[in-house]
């Protein structure tokens, strides 16, 4: 018995989006064909099983002779293999990077490293997502993070520029860069409930109000990681806790900027000192790499748990973060004003991006 | 002296990494023509090298000229051992040596490897200076034009038709050589293909000059052929009709291909090889080779070397005259064309009134034994062959009492030392106007032709289906090369010659009825001629008629997309199965179809979609936005769009200017077959390349597509115990440039609605 041939080949190459979409997913042919059959496009297009099953056959063949341009976005266009229509090479690249946020939740602030790689397959079971599937993904941060490291310049612009992805995208892997080089702890129980988008939205707080970058374009390294002298000013915040005449200032500040506009007054005037101090101490310590990457979990077990546990709706949170960050302003004898607007800045937004079941 | 030829190597792009070390390259090129080398600088540690060398000048014969190939190898400089080879580029200088057609050779080739496939590409500059020599005895034939389109190109007017020119020339094949025993795979495959690109250089040369001793100027469906008969040699040979054309000039040519003119029908009776391609089938092959040879070999151990027979068509009648003998009889009458050697014409498109009879569908076959050649490296045998079977044809035509033949095609197809030769064509009466010297009228309207007659061998379908469809049109349908031949194949697997002939002839009538429904689709497809269906349909067996009342109601609807389709129909390549009887053949060929049906499908719904996703990006429907404007719409594009169709015309567009022959031969060896998705994966990714190389060799001649294109797959051999695959294939077609007729209306049609577009579609103008 001979072995059989067939193959359809296009001048210009044939690309169905959806079943792009399966073989991106992870699907084998027969899978794939199955899927096809069940969403009825024998009916469409008339054709049999076998025809079906040939034409899966040579998309999935397309799309793994393509794989290696999509590995480097800016030769797709240029590249004299396959004519592909340009609205077509935008689709094919964007829809290569793409990822499921839950497995980007599983990877985020891990190493990119072999390691990590070996863990895949729990992450796939846990998941649910097909193992070809979470390689490719994992593969993607990988190729991503390595490009940009040694790009100067802005993190975002850069990704887009390499690997011409949608604004949208290209944020979520500045994120998931970022995550991976500051290496944050995400992986605690008590971060479960956080899903990628909140952190992705820190990460990008963080990225454009803390970093070297945000302060300095030309920086000659990866501008992802946070201004060292900005992290060591922030101890001067500690004044704010350790001067109890101040403490007791800023609380009757506070207090007095949202008596009868809060429900829960009572519990905020009980417990205005123990959340200001975990503030300020989250702040003072972030200079130490180990308190650096606990930062979220920091944050949620010493301000938004208490919070959560006395019953704060988010709009309490909302004004009281925005008085408290505000009335320091009326403290005389405090100096360090343009640092802790820095800092309160993103600390706020990610708080009150945080601040959910 | 008589020719100066330049090129200028300019950079490379996408290099593969040829050193581990530091993961980069370095890149040299050498530039070869005849016997003269120069290589570039060494551009160290780079993946895109800027080499932009000086202009490298050869100072060469036109002789050389027209029978070498530029060769182009990129290599990777290595200090301590031996420079690797990273890939090769042959460029046919051709067309530059025809002042009508391209003036120079200018973007990026891809640089291509026998063992790796494509291996990043080069920015080359090629140009040609050519001095005038007026020696009456000079072996070149520059300036003769070539064109695989088989019916007088657009933008030129026949003056006078010449008749059949043929040529074959042999060598020894370098895979068969005893060198071939201690060297790569690799040296083996490139000194075969550069031995092709020299064997079709000359064998085009030695037509020209055949065709200017004629007294005509270019060479009209032009046919080139490849056999590869293994032990006894390699065979390339050619056929076409010599003319002399004159170019229609600018303001005439406005006027000559008015829509009206470039009507879709007048097409459908494009060149016989096309019809196959046009299939949009899948290829599924069973490498027959291996079983079927050695009883077949066996069933003609015993039997004469020398078999003639009959071939359909021609009928009892003709087959009684048929033999050696009375093929070697000249025949002397008293018209002027039967005067000429052979009466036959390779074109299948005439002027109005030329054609003034069709008589039916003659053809010959003639069965050879490989190992009975004297003398194999000299061409005289095979001459003598292909003249057994022109005679017998001519005989056949004047059987059917008619003194000429039309559409005419010659095809082998060779399992181990068996060789079948065969030839087909349409026997007609044509208008000895052509023999004057005035000009023929090139605007030829297909409706007032009579209709084609087809036969199949005992029973004899003829003439009544002609006067059913007569208003209709003409199809001289002929099976084409590899139709036959592997038809042929499958029935080799009888040992008895006996059934082997009737057998056939029952599939050439399928196959006759399979691509006449072709037609009919592409008909469709270019632009949905209803009325046309129902005659075509009569004639096509019945399970084919489901499927062409199928096809009217898919494509009908859809005739927006036509010029998609048609190009889905170009990419095809095709190789039926082996061990078929008839109803499996049936199936594969119906299946073939549903694929093609499918395939279009695809392309509609995800044009339908991108269309509403992309609505402000472009009003026209995808479709037709895709292929048309890809090239202006997104400036960010650095690749020109070509397209490829097997037609002789691109529906809805313009042909403004031939820029010349395109004839590629590629070999592709791999040894990690598995690894590489089996032989599916292999062939997909070599056809894909071959796309890209022609696509690139078009698009540096300045064209934006190829018209009469044809693929034809010489030899696929595989072994995966030993996880090898080598396969061969030929390409051919004319290199055009061509501008959308919505264009040439108005240059502002970017915002021109969709229904405009769907209109201008669907009328067919």
């Amino acid at each position: 018995m001979s072995t059989e041939l067939d193959v359809f080949v296009g001048n210009t190459t044939v690309l169905d989006e959806d079943v792009y979409q399966l073989w991106l997913d992870g699907h084998t042919v027969s899978d794939a064909v199955r899927i096809r059959m069940e969403a009825g496009a024998l009916q469409e297009c008339e054709a049999n099983a076998e025809i079906l099953h040939s034409d899966t056959m040579d998309q999935f063949r397309t799309f793994q002779m393509c794989e290696r341009l999509l590995q480097s976005p800016s030769k797709v266009a240029n590249q004299l293999l396959f004519q592909i229509p340009p609205h077509h090479q935008t689709m094919l690249i964007e829809r290569y990077y793409e990822f499921d946020s839950v497995f980007a939740r599983e990877v985020l602030g891990k190493k990119l490293s072999k390691g990590t790689k070996k863990d895949l397959d729990d992450i796939s079971s846990k998941t649910g997502i097909a193992l070809k599937c979470c390689r490719r993904q994992f593969d993607n941060f990988k190729h991503v993070f390595k490009v940009v490291e040694e790009l100067k310049g802005p993190l975002v612009e850069n990704i887009q520029r390499h690997f011409l992805l949608s604004d949208v995208l290209a944020r979520d892997y500045a994120a998931i860069v970022f995550f991976a080089n500051s290496r944050f702890e995400t992986g605690k129980r008590k971060l479960q409930y956080l899903s990628f988008q909140d952190f992705a939205f820190c990460a990008g707080q963080l990225i454009s109000y803390w970093t070297v970058g945000a302060v300095d374009n030309m920086m000659e390294d990866l501008n992802v990681d946070l201004e060292k002298e900005f992290l060591h000013d922030l101890k001067d915040l500690k004044v704010l806790v350790n001067d109890k005449d101040m403490l007791d200032q800023h609380k009757s500040l506070v207090c007095a900027q949202l008596r009868g506009k809060i429900k829960v007054f009572s519990e905020m005037e009980a417990s205005f000192k123990n959340l200001s101090r975990a503030l300020v101490n989250i702040a003072s310590k972030l200079t130490h790499t180990k308190d650096f990457r606990d930062l979220f979990i920091d944050l949620v077990e010493k301000f938004v748990e208490p919070c959560r546990s006395d019953k704060w709706t988010i709009g309490d949170l909302r004004l009281f973060l925005k008085h408290y960050s505000s009335s320091v302003r009326m403290l005389e004898a405090f100096r360090h004003q343009v640092i802790w607007d820095r800092y309160m800045g993103v600390i706020q937004s990610c708080i009150l991006k945080m601040y959910h079941d | 002296m008589p020719g100066k030829l330049k090129a200028k190597i300019v950079a490379g792009r996408h290099l593969p990494v040829m050193d581990r070390a530091s993961d980069l390259t370095d890149a040299f090129v050498e530039v070869k023509f005849g016997n003269t080398t120069f290589k570039t600088d060494v551009y160290p540690k780079s993946l895109n090298p800027q080499w932009n060398s000086e202009w490298f000048k050869f100072e060469v014969d036109d002789e050389d000229l027209q029978d070498e190939p530029l060769q182009i190898t990129v290599l990777d400089h290595d200090t301590y051992s031996a420079n690797d080879a990273i890939g090769k580029v042959y460029i046919d200088i051709d067309p530059l040596l025809c002042s009508e057609a391209a003036t120079v050779i200018s973007g990026w080739l891809p640089i291509y490897d026998t063992i790796h496939g494509i291996r990043g590409e080069i920015n080359v500059l090629v140009k040609v200076d050519l001095f005038n020599d007026l020696n009456r005895f000079r072996q070149s034939s520059c300036g003769v034009k070539f064109f695989c389109t088989t019916s007088i190109p657009r933008c030129y007017r026949a003056i006078m038709v010449h008749g059949f020119v043929e040529e074959l020339v042999v060598n020894e094949d370098p895979e068969y050589q005893w060198i071939d025993r201690i060297r790569t795979p690799r040296a083996s495959n490139e000194a075969r293909q550069r031995l092709i690109f020299l064997m079709s250089g000359e064998l085009q040369r030695k037509i020209g000059l055949k065709v200017l001793e004629m007294g005509g100027n270019a060479v009209v469906g032009y046919l080139q052929c490849f056999d590869l008969e293994g032990e006894s040699g390699l065979v390339v040979r050619a056929i076409g009709t010599a003319c002399t054309l004159e170019k229609i000039s600018s303001t005439l040519l406005a006027t000559a291909t008015h829509p009206s003119n470039s009507s879709p029908s007048k097409d459908m009776k494009d060149s016989p090889q096309a019809a196959p391609s046009t299939l949009g089938c899948r290829s599924t092959h069973s490498s027959p080779v291996h079983s079927a040879s050695s009883r077949l070999s066996q069933g003609f151990s015993v039997s004469v070397p020398t078999l003639l027979f009959a071939g359909m068509g021609s009928g009892g009648s003709a087959g009684k005259e048929a033999g050696p003998l009375k093929a070697l009889l000249r025949q002397q009458t008293q018209s002027a064309l039967e005067q000429r050697e052979y009466p036959f014409f390779t074109l299948t498109a005439f002027p109005p009134g030329f054609l003034l009879h069709v008589g039916g569908v003659v053809s010959a076959r003639s069965v050879k034994l490989l190992d009975r050649i004297h003398n194999p490296d000299e061409p005289e045998t095979r001459d003598a062959w292909w003249e057994e079977i022109r005679q017998e044809i001519k005989s056949h035509a004047k059987a059917l009492g008619c003194h000429a033949v039309v559409g005419y095609s010659e095809s082998t197809s060779i399992c181990e030392e068996v060789c079948i030769l065969s030839a087909s064509g349409t026997a007609a009466i044509l208008s000895s106007r052509f023999m004057q010297d005035g000009p023929l009228d090139t605007e030829h309207r297909l409706s007032r032709q009579p209709l084609c007659v087809f036969s199949t061998g005992s029973e004899r379908v003829e003439g009544d289906m002609g006067s059913s469809a007569s208003q209709q049109g003409v199809f001289f349908l002929l099976i084409s090369a590899p139709f036959v031949c592997d038809s042929l194949k499958c029935c080799s697997t009888h040992p008895s010659i006996i059934h082997f002939t009737p057998f056939s002839f029952f599939l050439c009538y399928f196959l006759f009825s399979l691509s006449l429904c072709c037609v009919v689709v592409c008909m469709y497809l270019s632009a949905g001629f209803v009325t046309a269906c129902a005659h075509i349909s009569m004639c096509v067996c019945s399970c084919l008629s489901v499927f062409v009342s199928e096809c009217l109601s898919i494509y009908v609807c859809v005739c927006v997309c036509a010029c998609v389709c048609v190009r889905s129909c170009v990419c095809v390549y095709v190789c039926p199965a082996p061990s078929v009887d008839y109803s499996s053949f049936a199936d594969r060929c119906s299946s073939w179809i549903e694929q093609l049906k499918l395939k279009a499908h695809t392309i509609r719904r995800g044009s339908v979609k991108t269309t509403s996703s992309m609505e402000k990006a472009s009003p026209l429907p995808e479709g037709r936005s895709r292929s048309l404007r890809s090239n202006r719409s997104y400036s960010g594009s650095s690749v020109a769009v070509v397209k490829m169709t097997p037609l002789s015309f691109i529906p809805g567009a313009k042909i403004i200017k031939y820029l010349g022959i395109i004839n590629m031969f590629f070999i592709r060896e791999t040894t990690s077959l598995r690894e590489e998705g089996g032989v599916s994966g292999f062939l997909h990714t070599f056809i894909a390349e071959v796309f890209a190389m022609v696509r690139a060799h078009v698009a540096a001649l300045g064209g934006n597509a190829v018209v009469s294109y044809s693929m034809k797959e010489c030899v696929f051999m595989e072994n995966p115990n030993k996880n090898q695959a080598q396969c061969l294939i030929n390409v051919s077609g004319d290199a055009v440039m061509f501008v959308r007729e919505s264009e040439l209306e108005s240059t502002s049609v970017q915002t021109q609605s969709a229904t405009a577009h769907t209109s201008n579609g669907a009328e067919g103008t």
